[in-house]
């Protein structure tokens, strides 16, 4: 028996279902809220074991540090790219 | 139970022009075009001007690139990401990729998946691409305009209910997209007075429980309302967003029963609704209540109904 780790994001709730999308190849995902740690939000990183190739979901953790780490990149590139807006009215 | 299966029940619709001082359908190119592309449970939305000017408003899951080439975009003047969910902007690398893009717009707003990471280092790549901020502010399409909405203020978790709001603008033909803008947003519009009376609808949030209020719809009154949807587990569109929809607008489209929609609108307000290569309806945008009273009045009026 092989195990493996992969990172799922959280791209949305929606009701009931959280959309996940993985790290590695952007595969996308539903998830009933329920199999899933508790108080989930938009964002959050989770590490995932998967056994022959199959995810054990209860095994899912929060990567906090790794979700913040991610914001604060993002932050950064919106902010190198904001440098580019002329401001005001666009005529194309 | 309607909202089923698709049936097409009265076929025609002709809001008496008398009724609405309407003339005949001008030349197709003194027009603007709008198409929902068929892209599945999630949005891209092309504009382009008479005069050739080309917008993409959200990009779909996966790449929307062979649609656009079947339309002929050969460039796109403004790509917009409405918010980063990867039902918007999953094909918006593809996109960049693909055909030249001058400038970019998003709410400024971060995210955590692979997805928005790669869209991101690809426009830091694309030096040629100029980045716009979602903020108040008029880019001019042509002899069109879009008038970018401000955003509510950073209060959420819920990226949806800062999605970029967006009013097109051609003489008195309005289309109000919103991405998948929520209550909270949409509440924000109503009450700073930014919600205009529109022809053309985008239902927000594919037509979820939280994509509507009964006081934007009562501003928006738009005459056409368009659901992009495909098959989910979510329950989109939900029955009490389409009988909203249905009890306000005088057709109600989705995507995934009619495929890709494509609403062209004219300056003094009359709109056509093409499916395909086929113009299934005609109208009037209205612009007061005593207008559409007396239009409906005198008005057959063609809806789909899906039973």
């Amino acid at each position: 028996m092989s195990e493996s780790e992969r990172t799922w994001v959280v791209d949305r709730i929606e009701g009931e279902v959280a959309v996940l999308v993985a790290d590695d190849d952007q595969e996308i995902l539903d998830m009933p809220l329920n199999v899933l740690p508790r108080g989930l939000r938009e964002g959050a990183v989770l590490r995932v074991t998967e056994s022959n190739g199959h995810p054990l979901w209860v095994s899912a953790t929060l990567d906090e540090e790794s979700r913040l780490r991610r914001l604060r990149e993002a932050e950064t590139a919106l902010d190198e790219l904001k440098n580019r807006d002329p401001g005001g009215d666009i005529v194309l | 139970m309607i909202f089923r299966n698709r049936s097409i029940y009265v076929a025609t619709l002709f809001l008496v022009a008398s009724a609405c001082g309407a003339t005949a359908l001008g030349p197709i190119d003194e027009s603007v075009r709008v198409t929902f592309l068929d892209v599945g449970q999630a949005d891209a939305i092309l504009i382009r001007s008479s005069e050739g000017q080309t917008a993409l408003v959200d990009a779909g899951r996966s790449s929307p690139v062979p649609a656009l080439k079947e339309l002929g975009v050969e460039e796109i003047d403004l790509l917009v990401a409405t918010h980063p969910h990867a039902d918007h902007i999953g094909g918006m690398v593809d996109v960049i990729n693909s055909i030249p893009v001058r400038f970019y717009m998003d709410n400024g707003q971060p995210h955590t998946t692979a997805t928005y990471q790669n869209l991101i280092s690809t426009l830091q790549q694309r030096t040629d691409i100029t980045y716009l901020a979602a903020e108040p502010r008029t880019i001019t399409l042509g002899s069109a305009e879009i008038e970018v909405l401000p955003l509510p203020p950073v209060n959420s978790t819920n990226l949806n209910n800062r999605s970029v709001g967006l009013v097109l603008r051609y003489g008195s033909f309005l289309v109000f997209l919103s991405g998948d803008s929520e209550v909270q947003e949409l509440s924000f519009w109503v009450q700073h007075g930014l919600v205009p009376d529109v022809t053309v609808l985008k239902a927000p949030h594919h037509g979820s429980h939280n994509g509507f209020t009964s006081e934007f719809l009562q501003a928006a009154q738009p005459e056409v309302v368009v659901i992009s949807v495909g098959t989910n587990s979510y329950g989109h569109p939900r029955p009490e967003a389409l009988q909203a929809y249905s009890s306000v607008a005088e057709v109600v489209l989705r995507t995934d029963y009619d495929g890709q929609v494509t609403i062209v609108g004219y300056k003094d307000g009359r709109y056509e609704v093409v499916l395909g290569q086929e113009t299934i309806l005609t109208g009037q945008a209205l612009s007061s209540r005593g207008q559409r009273s007396n239009a409906k009045a005198e008005a057959v009026v063609t809806r789909y109904v899906y039973e």
